[in-house]
């Protein structure tokens, strides 16, 4: 087990590497970028990104560098806003943006698992035709016309719950469901197919033979075993959420990292789009390994697989 | 009851036609499973529609007119017209044409490269095998999209930036199964059975290992497909779609929503066609799957 | 004289399918008392499974319709149980170990978790009972070494013998006076299915419960049984003690099963029985052998035999008995 959860970890941080690698190679590549002489940016930023950048080294100093720079958290100045840092921004917007993915999160995962489950629990009754139903179209509509249509209706026509910024309960309604939708409607399918996948197992029908109530069958014996393929699922969420809030985020008018990194992309702030890049895919990386560590805790086959 | 019940009885010395309960072929068993034969109609339509929806139509995708601006749906234009006064119809008809096309070559991408590296991956095996699907890993543990933005950053938005993004990045999974699914067939006895009697490699290849990756390629694409329609829909949402005045769906829904307030048909249309050909892939997606999985069809 | 456990009588099942109703199991009698191991012999299809599925009420309410004249299970009438009442008895009177010990183990929980959740439902520890001590003295019963390790396993860190064991001491956990084994050793290598059947032998004497052992194997049937049943598209062809199935076989279904069992001192060839078991969907008229069977007559294909006996209990269903007679 100490063997897999190093593996795991050593395995990351090449990833890591990779990453902050590619970002460097396109770095260089930009045209107009941070690296290249024909710059029309302010001339103190320029200073500074010259300064900090090392411009006249040779480029595999250049490269260590920014490793070490990457590597102690720095992730320069920004291009655009004069006198702000990458880290300014990621610090002051972050927090919204995990309260956001947080929230969503949670919603996508309880709200998925309850609907699959009762879709599973009774199929091919109603309930469990509305729910596939619900849950099919939530898997068609992209994310900013379900945004786009909480707007619509329920911030302007029907007027019940503000549709821009990040104030306060009710101002994380609509942002929290709008970024929940997919992936709730995703785990929910995820969650009934498992679900009547395992009640065929034979270990369900040997619960029955011991006597077992049909509660205890589900909560001891089903919902453990239908549960693993959606913990899989965990870590492309994760990731789907990141690329997800920046759609929610512009919509509402939500002040987290992925309006900035949006505005960036089209202000070209090229050292704040790969500095939140980088960002979030070590978070991603990160969030990852804890799915990774998290899984064999539920499912003790694979603790001894990955071990031999 | 009598004496001569009990004598030996008659019987057919003809055998009788031993009948066997046929598989059905997968074409039968795609035509009996509905789900799929609706996803299927559905997609052959938006194709359909992409062929010839722009020719029935006066306007091209194009022709502004400032004075028809921001018009509901009407005899003239069916689907209303933008803020730039252009037909939505047309363009919702030819953004069809660029977003399946997308859709398509992202596909043929995914398949091309990934079939070839999970092919040659899984055939080989041994340390190459190894040292391929460790990149796989390590590039799966990466949250592509955000490269595939860093890249179209790089490269400028388009057509071909938008093919090049999602075929550098979208391989992966494809890859992954038809290793898997290879070094699973290798193992199996009939064809061990072949090698040994001696039959070229290339026809093991060729009639035994890869008519058993076909579902699962089929399944990957189903799932590939609308996920790079998705991507495009949300690259343009953040400005990275295709050139201007070209639209695909994904931009065409970007600039109704910025004008969904006062004019919410010209969000309706694009949403719609984007939905339903979504709704589409999934269910040939989920029909498909059960076609080629036996095992978690019939359902 | 000993309690009798199961009195089933006429039991007919009949299960719908996406191609109609199809009838598994034909008026069927099944009894079982306690220190008796009762066999059921034949071949895949032939509607053995079924018919001890409905002993444990364990066949899909929707899809299975079973009628019987008497249908009581530890002296208490079964007709009609709704769930509730099915898993009262379950685990406590009447327990099953199942065919693959691989499947029939919930792979996310231990062994110690899987054993102890029977002895909760036991009335027969009392309150005050130790759920750990108890395990550990069934592990050893069933000749596990070390018991206290074996609890906070996973299914799958054991061997295929080591985990049909811990399926028999999670059946014995509740104490039934029933226990129902459906081809537990098939899934096993034959050394292993050996040590199998053994303990099942010693459990049988030693606990004095009634065991109905279901296997297309007669060989093992021989070995363990008491009572033979065998059974042929539904329905019992022939009943007997052991000894008079393998010394006095009088069905021709029960002959052929015999015939094609390789004999020791005998070097013949194999004689396996012709012919393929009949479509339930379609069952010749008369006897479902018929088309078989070697000693076919006219009538066999008209009218279906009834009931002979011969000698102490032992039953079969042919018109050759009738030809004795004439």
């Amino acid at each position: 087990m100490t063997r897999y959860i190093l593996r795991r970890i050593g395995s990351a941080f090449i990833i890591l590497w990779v990453i902050i690698s590619i970002t460097f190679v396109l770095m260089h590549a930009i045209p107009g970028g941070p690296f290249t002489d024909e710059k029309k940016i302010p001339p103190q930023v320029k200073a500074t990104i010259e300064a900090k950048y090392h411009l006249q080294d040779s480029v595999f100093t250049q490269y260590t560098d920014y490793l070490a720079n990457v590597i102690t958290g720095d992730l320069g100045p920004s291009y655009k806003y004069e006198g702000r840092t990458v880290n300014d921004i990621i610090g002051d917007a972050f927090p919204i943006s995990a309260q956001l993915g947080l929230l969503a999160l949670l919603v996508a995962v309880v709200g998925g698992l309850a609907a699959g489950a009762i879709s599973a629990l009774r199929p091919n009754s109603i309930v469990d035709y509305i729910i596939t139903f619900v849950s099919t179209l939530g898997m068609s509509v992209p994310t900013f016309i379900i945004g786009a249509v909480f707007v619509y209706v329920v911030g302007f026509e029907l007027g019940w719950l503000p549709v821009a910024l990040w104030r306060g309960p009710e101002y994380m309604i609509l942002p929290v469901l709008t970024l929940a939708a997919q992936p709730m409607a995703f785990i929910a399918r995820l969650t009934r197919s498992a679900l009547l996948d395992v009640y065929q197992q034979e270990y369900i029908r040997t619960a029955r033979a011991k006597g077992l109530g049909a509660w205890t069958i589900f909560i001891r014996h089903a919902l453990g075993n239908a549960i693993l393929p959606v913990i899989t699922y965990l870590g492309p969420l994760a990731a789907g959420l990141l690329t997800g809030s920046f759609i929610v985020e512009t919509i509402f008018a939500i002040p987290g990292l992925g309006q900035y990194f949006v505005t960036s992309i089209y202000n070209r702030d090229y050292t704040v789009i790969l500095g939140i890049t980088i960002f979030y895919s070590a978070l991603v990386v990160a969030l990852n390994i804890i799915v990774d560590l998290l899984y064999p805790l539920i499912d003790p086959r694979v603790a001894t697989t990955k071990e031999a | 009851m009598n004496r001569d019940d009990f004598l030996p009885i008659e019987r057919d010395t003809h055998v009788g036609d031993v009948s066997f309960v046929v598989r059905p072929n997968w074409w039968q068993r795609f035509k009996r499973n509905r789900l799929a034969v609706i996803g299927a109609c559905i997609i052959i339509t938006m194709i359909v529609l992409a062929i010839i929806g722009p020719m029935v139509s006066p306007y091209s995708y194009a022709d502004q007119s400032l004075l028809e601006a921001n018009q509901g749906p009407s005899l003239v234009h069916w689907f209303g017209t933008d803020t730039l006064g252009r037909d939505i119809y047309t363009r919702v008809m030819y953004g069809a044409r660029i977003s399946l096309t997308i859709g398509i070559v992202a596909g043929l991408l995914n398949l091309v490269i990934g079939v070839m590296y999970g092919g040659v991956s899984g055939y080989l095996g041994g340390k190459v095998d190894y040292i391929m699907m460790a990149i796989v890993d390590v590039l799966y543990g990466i949250p592509l999209l955000l490269y595939v933005i860093l890249l179209m950053v790089i490269i400028g938005p388009g057509l071909t930036s938008i093919f090049a993004a999602l075929g550098i990045a979208y391989w992966l999974n494809m890859a992954r199964i038809v290793r898997s699914q290879i070094m699973k067939v290798k193992e199996e006895e009939y064809v061990i059975a072949a090698e040994s009697m001696g039959i070229p490699k290339w026809r093991i290849l060729w009639r035994h290992i890869l008519p058993n990756c076909v579902g699962p390629i089929i399944i990957t694409l189903t799932l590939a497909i609308p996920e790079a329609i998705f991507t495009e829909a949300f690259l343009s949402f953040i400005g990275l779609g295709v050139n201007a005045p070209m639209a695909s769906w994904g931009v065409l829904a970007a600039e109704g929503i910025s004008s969904m307030r006062s004019y919410p048909f010209q969000l309706i249309f694009p949403a719609l066609a984007i939905s339903i050909t979504m709704l589409g892939f999934v269910f040939l997606g989920d029909g498909v799957r059960n076609i080629f999985d036996p095992k978690e069809g019939d359902r | 004289m000993s309690e009798m456990l199961i009195d089933v009588r006429n039991l007919s099942i009949t299960i719908d399918t996406f191609r109609g109703p199809l009838q598994v199991v034909r008026n069927q009698d099944i009894v079982l008392h306690s220190g008796e191991v009762l066999g059921i012999v034949g071949e895949s299809g032939c509607g053995k499974s079924v018919m001890v599925s409905s002993l444990m009420g364990l066949l899909p309410k929707k899809q299975a319709n079973i009628k019987a004249e008497r249908f009581t299970i530890g002296g208490k009438d079964c007709l009609g149980f709704d769930e509730s009442h099915w898993n009262e008895l379950r685990g406590t009177t009447i327990a099953m170990v199942f065919q693959d010990p691989m499947t029939s183990l919930n792979p996310i929980l231990t062994i110690g978790e899987q054993i102890y959740e029977v002895i909760h439902r036991s009335h027969a520890y009392g309150k005050e009972y130790d759920a750990r001590k108890i395990a550990l003295d069934i592990l050893t019963k069933m000749g596990l070494s070390s018991p206290e390790r074996r609890l906070i396993q996973y299914p799958h860190e054991l061997s295929g013998g080591m985990r049909q064991r811990v399926c028999i001491a999670m059946a014995l956990a509740g104490r039934p006076n029933i226990l129902i084994c459906d081809e537990p050793t098939t899934a096993l290598d034959i050394t292993t299915e050996a040590q199998i059947l053994r303990l099942l032998q010693d459990l049988a004497v030693e606990l004095g419960i009634g065991i109905i052992f279901i296997s297309h194997n007669l060989r093992i049937v021989a070995q363990l049984c008491d009572r033979v049943m065998v059974m042929y598209a539904g329905k019992c062809v022939e009943s007997a003690t052991v000894e008079d199935i393998f010394n006095n076989p009088r069905h021709p279904y029960t002959m052929g099963l015999l015939m094609s069992l390789p004999q020791e001192k005998w070097h013949g060839e194999l004689k396996a029985i012709e012919g393929q078991p009949p479509d339930l969907y379609e069952l010749p008229r008369g006897c479902s052998f018929t088309p078989r069977c070697k000693w076919a007559m006219r009538i066999c294909g008209k009218q279906i035999p009834m009931i002979s006996t011969v000698g102490n209990h032992h039953e079969y269903t042919c018109w050759l008995a009738k030809l004795e007679g004439l």
